[in-house]
């Protein structure tokens, strides 16, 4: 006996945390869920990014203690890690557009290894450059 | 290679299934294994006619052929019927067996394609082709190249691996999904009669091509090389760019088909 025609509705609770589990999953599916949370990541940036700049209507004194927060260490690997996922993300939207139109759609997996290895190598230039320069 | 123990995780639903919340949870059955010669199918069927006489589950051609018997093998989508048991079984651990995901259940590991059939009938496909080595040599094509070209959708056996394994189909039921979407591309290519700007707008809708993720998974678990994935990105360039048909625009071909210009 079948319960219904239509595919079974999914809790709108799941259903956005369907794309998050990793079981067998190939390349794609990593490149997927990476690129979702490179967004999520940068939509909190760019929020955060208009609530710290609305400081500057404090005057200098409210910019300037921030700036010492902005060179501490810890702040410094956060913009590490902001860089890698504006690099993956970036990269990433270029590999679904090539993908769309037709270039190396047969080596889709090729394709994300190549963005993963530019971004990683992107990211640890940016990394000593912030951290070590 | 003797016999070994197996542990099976079946995906059993409670009771009877109404509604859509379909609540089950994991049997665990042992029965003797060859991994060398056995099927995930066989060990299936082993359970069912040496353990529990009451496990529902779909099969029929057992060689690849008709695509019912599609399941989740650890979690990905296969045909048991073809998948060698020692191609995915380490010998020790539990082998979990779950039905398809995005598909109605009827009960246990069996699925319902209803909608996803449902859907194809929509599209009108055509369900008797020519065979693909008949156009072949009447459109005169020998390389490989070409022959990649000219590859027939047909090769779907609509077993649904590409839907259960769609992320997105997971969050909009009412997504055409892979299979559909990879029958649509099929029919642009070579119509048949059929109106190819009718397909064209029913795929470019909200519940289209446009809402792929690109993820490929439909093509990674797809048993047949049928590429949903990739006709998918062909359904998108011909919306973006009123592509003709490959096939159709095959002058030879289209004369031995009746169809083109």
């Amino acid at each position: 006996m079948t319960t219904n025609v239509e595919r079974p509705e999914v809790p709108l609770f799941r259903r956005h945390l369907y794309w998050l589990q990793p079981r067998w999953r190939d390349p794609g599916w990593l490149a997927f869920a990476l690129n979702r949370l490179s967004g999520y990541i940068l939509v909190l940036y760019l929020l955060a990014h208009f609530v710290i700049l609305s400081r500057l209507t404090a005057g200098p004194a409210g910019w300037d203690s921030l700036l010492e927060i902005f060179g501490s260490q810890p702040f410094l690997v956060g913009d590490t890690l902001l860089i890698a996922a504006v690099v993956f993300h970036g990269l990433n939207g270029l590999r679904v557009t090539a993908l769309t139109f037709g270039f190396g759609s047969r080596h889709p997996s090729l394709l994300f290894g190549v963005v993963f290895a530019v971004s990683v190598v992107i990211t640890l230039l940016a990394g000593w450059a912030i951290l070590f320069e | 290679m003797a016999d070994t123990e197996l542990v099976l995780r079946l995906w059993r639903t409670d009771g009877s299934v109404e509604g859509p919340a379909m609540p089950g949870h994991f049997d665990e059955v042992r029965v003797a294994a060859d991994p060398s010669r056995d099927t995930v199918l066989d060990v299936i069927e082993r359970a069912w006619a040496e353990v529990d006489r009451t496990l529902v589950f779909r099969h029929a051609c057992h060689h690849a052929s008709c695509g019912t018997c599609a399941v989740r093998v650890d979690g990905r989508e296969r045909l048991p019927c073809i998948t060698q048991l020692g191609d995915v079984w380490n010998g020790r651990s539990p082998l979990t067996i779950e039905p398809l995901r995005n598909t109605p259940l009827i009960r246990d590991l069996a699925s319902d394609p209803s909608p996803t059939i449902a859907r194809l009938a929509a599209l009108r496909l055509p369900y008797v082709r020519t065979v693909e080595a008949d156009v072949r040599a009447a459109s005169g094509v020998t390389d490989d190249e070409d022959v990649g070209a000219a590859e027939r959708f047909e090769d779907c056996i609509e077993c649904l691996a590409c839907v259960s394994a769609c992320s997105v189909a997971s969050g909009d039921p009412e997504y055409l999904g892979p299979a559909v979407l990879a029958a649509a591309d099929r029919i642009v290519e070579e119509p048949r009669h059929e109106d190819a700007r009718r397909i064209l707008d029913l795929v470019g809708g909200e519940h289209g091509v446009w809402q792929c993720r690109s993820v490929w998974a439909c093509s990674a678990v797809c048993p047949s090389g049928v590429d949903p994935a990739g006709r998918i990105m062909k359904l998108r360039r011909r919306l973006l760019f009123g592509e003709e048909g490959d096939f159709a625009a095959h002058p030879s071909s289209s004369a031995h088909l009746g169809v083109g210009a």
